[in-house]
């Protein structure tokens, strides 16, 4: 379970599973399970490359606000996006628990600023749910929903999210 | 640019350094001849008189918006006509420096992609940090340009 898990344990296995992706479990979904402004969201692991603690972000000036800055991650330079300003959700501190999640969607590498990562985990078939119609909100970069008694996980589309940034 | 790398100039912008490539500017001065604005953009802090041309002066660290123009002393860079024919306000200059190509990186490419065409077009690394490579020619819209210049008095001497 999540809260068990010591961080570097997450970090190992993400980065073990980068490197040997999974084929195609029938049984659920594989995401990495992470909290923004206190609720649930989620990547699909094979877009997650790397979870990584915050180092120095350089600001960049004139970017749209989603962009953090600039970020050296072992020699190579990534941008860093704030999830929460994508998503129009409120501002948050950084705080020891905040993670980078190294993303990558074909060419691009991005790092995505998360308020803490949960963990890794598969979700039945059947606890997804097609997202909300709209544009309004955060509708639009849901790929789907999970509901697992209470509990809700919002699957976030990275193509989408790099798109907005693209286009400002 | 070099073979060797990029030689560059260490801009101090409230309490950001920056970098831009040596040939985007020409000439560098204290601020001491200044014509006043009237009217313009809020950043546009006066102007300045080279070869009996008005020059408008922005104030670099109020167009990034890294804070309001300020009045008090400072440099100026200003850069050939061809990058822009304006000049900008700095706390200070540093340089210039040669940096090897190692040490010299394109904005990654998600952000090259943004539209409009970010100011910056590359990091430096300098020290384990990573600083801003600022393109001037990008820093004001060509139509803003038009409009800052039709505002400059004729000054009449240099």
């Amino acid at each position: 379970m999540a809260g068990s898990r010591k961080i570097q344990e997450i970090q190992e296995e993400v980065a073990r599973r980068a490197e040997c992706p999974e084929t195609g479990p029938e049984e659920g979904r594989t995401v990495l399970v992470f909290y923004l402004a206190d609720e649930r969201y989620a990547f699909p692991l094979e877009v997650v490359r790397e979870v990584s603690r915050v180092g120095h972000i350089t600001p960049l000036p004139g970017l749209p606000a989603a962009v953090l800055g600039a970020t050296g991650l072992r020699g190579q330079v990534l941008p860093v996006l704030d999830l929460r300003r994508l998503l129009g959700l409120p501002e948050g501190p950084l705080t020891p628990e905040s993670r980078l999640l190294i993303v990558q969607h074909e060419d691009v590498t991005a790092a995505m600023l998360a308020d803490r990562v949960e963990d890794i985990a598969v979700l039945p078939v059947e606890a997804w749910q097609a997202p909300p119609a709209g544009a309004e909100g955060i509708a639009p970069f849901l790929l789907a929903i999970a509901r697992q008694g209470e509990q809700t996980t919002r699957l976030l589309h990275l193509a989408g999210l790099l798109e907005a940034v693209r286009h400002g | 640019m070099g073979e060797e790398g990029v030689l560059v100039l260490f801009l101090k912008v409230r309490s950001n350094r920056l970098a831009v490539e040596a040939g985007q500017v020409e000439t560098l001065r204290r601020k001491e001849t200044l014509y006043p604005a009237r009217g313009g953009p809020p950043d546009l802090v006066g102007f300045l008189s080279l070869g009996g041309t008005a020059i408008p002066i922005l104030d670099l660290g109020a167009r990034l918006g890294l804070g309001p123009a300020e009045g008090r002393r400072g440099l100026v860079l200003i850069p050939p006509p061809e990058v822009v024919p304006l000049s900008f306000q700095v706390d200070g200059v540093e340089g210039p420096v040669a940096l090897p190509w190692k040490q010299v990186t394109l904005l990654p490419r998600l952000l090259r992609e943004i539209q409009p065409r970010p100011l910056i077009w590359g990091l430096v690394w300098q020290e384990d940090v990573l600083l801003p490579l600022l393109d001037l020619g990008q820093l004001v819209p060509p139509e803003e340009v038009s409009a800052l210049l039709a505002l400059s008095p004729a000054t009449g001497r240099s």
